[in-house]
């Protein structure tokens, strides 16, 4: 059996951050252009406001189903407003805001 | 001879430039980076108790436990975490521990036990084992399923931040 489709993984690794905070307000998928690795932002309540973009990195985990490199942005909603407002950069490579893609949660 | 202020300053000034490199090993070394993120709240702590004139320096020099002491001072002291950042209560319940675990792995106070730094032998099968492989709180913060990592790292900057106004 084939590695699962990276927009498959992303929406599982989302479900399991939703999981775990429940105050997680938005997810979205910053399609990496080469296809590589999983960017996601999420937007939390619960998180306090650092004025910062810190792209958290994950290695690839294939024992446990995620079988790509991750990046995890935490962002509370008031930064989420400033990354639209272009007031906070993302990282260097990553689409805009514009194009990202929100990730639902699944049943 | 040098004064406390001196001491505190040179201390937040270190976790600083520890944080700045724990953030760039994200991905690459967790195991690294939670013995940086150790050091980033140990001296940050210390930072902070010296500027609050609530210990000494020789106490700052000798002490591996100035974590442990700076978070029961933010949990009797709520508007210190509300002002640290305007998260919910629930990030904190999430974090704080993580510090403390990280401060009870340091090499010094976990001796022969689980570590940061040392590979160490279990006491119930005699297996040795390593940081990068067997500390739980290095396993957490490589769960690309856990968000503990970038808490705990967001954490770590509000902190650094947020000391020199609260301790001043």
């Amino acid at each position: 059996m084939g590695e699962p489709a990276l927009d498959q993984v992303a929406k599982e690794l989302a479900d399991a951050h939703r999981r775990a905070d429940p105050d997680t307000v938005a997810v979205y998928w910053a399609p990496d252009p080469e296809g590589r690795e999983i960017r996601l932002v999420e937007v939390s309540g619960s998180v306090g406001e650092t004025g910062d973009v810190l792209p958290y990195r994950f290695g690839p985990r294939v024992a446990q189903g995620v079988p790509y490199a991750s990046v995890l942005i935490l962002l509370s909603p008031a930064e989420w407003e400033k990354v639209k407002l272009g007031e906070l950069e993302l990282p260097e490579g990553w689409p805009s805001a514009e194009e990202f893609v929100a990730l639902e949660e699944q049943r | 001879m040098a004064t406390k202020r001196e001491w505190a300053d040179a201390y937040l000034a270190q976790a600083q430039e520890d944080l700045l490199a724990a953030r760039r090993l994200t991905g690459h070394a967790p195991s690294v980076l939670c013995l940086l993120l150790q050091m980033v709240f140990e001296k940050a702590a210390k930072g902070a108790l010296l500027r609050s004139g609530q210990i000494s320096v020789s106490k700052a020099c000798s002490s591996h436990k100035a974590a442990s002491t700076l978070i029961q001072i933010l949990k009797r002291h709520r508007e210190y975490l509300a002002a640290i950042g305007s998260g919910s209560a629930y990030e904190w319940k999430d974090v704080l521990p993580l510090v403390q675990e990280l401060e009870r792995a340091n090499p010094q106070l976990a001796q022969d036990g689980p570590q940061l730094e040392y590979p160490w032998e279990d006491p119930g099968d005699g297996s040795i084992r390593w940081p990068a492989r067997h500390l739980p709180i290095v396993q957490r913060m490589d769960d690309p399923r856990d968000t503990s990592g970038p808490r705990l790292v967001r954490f770590a900057g509000q902190l650094c931040e947020q000391i020199e106004t609260l301790f001043g």
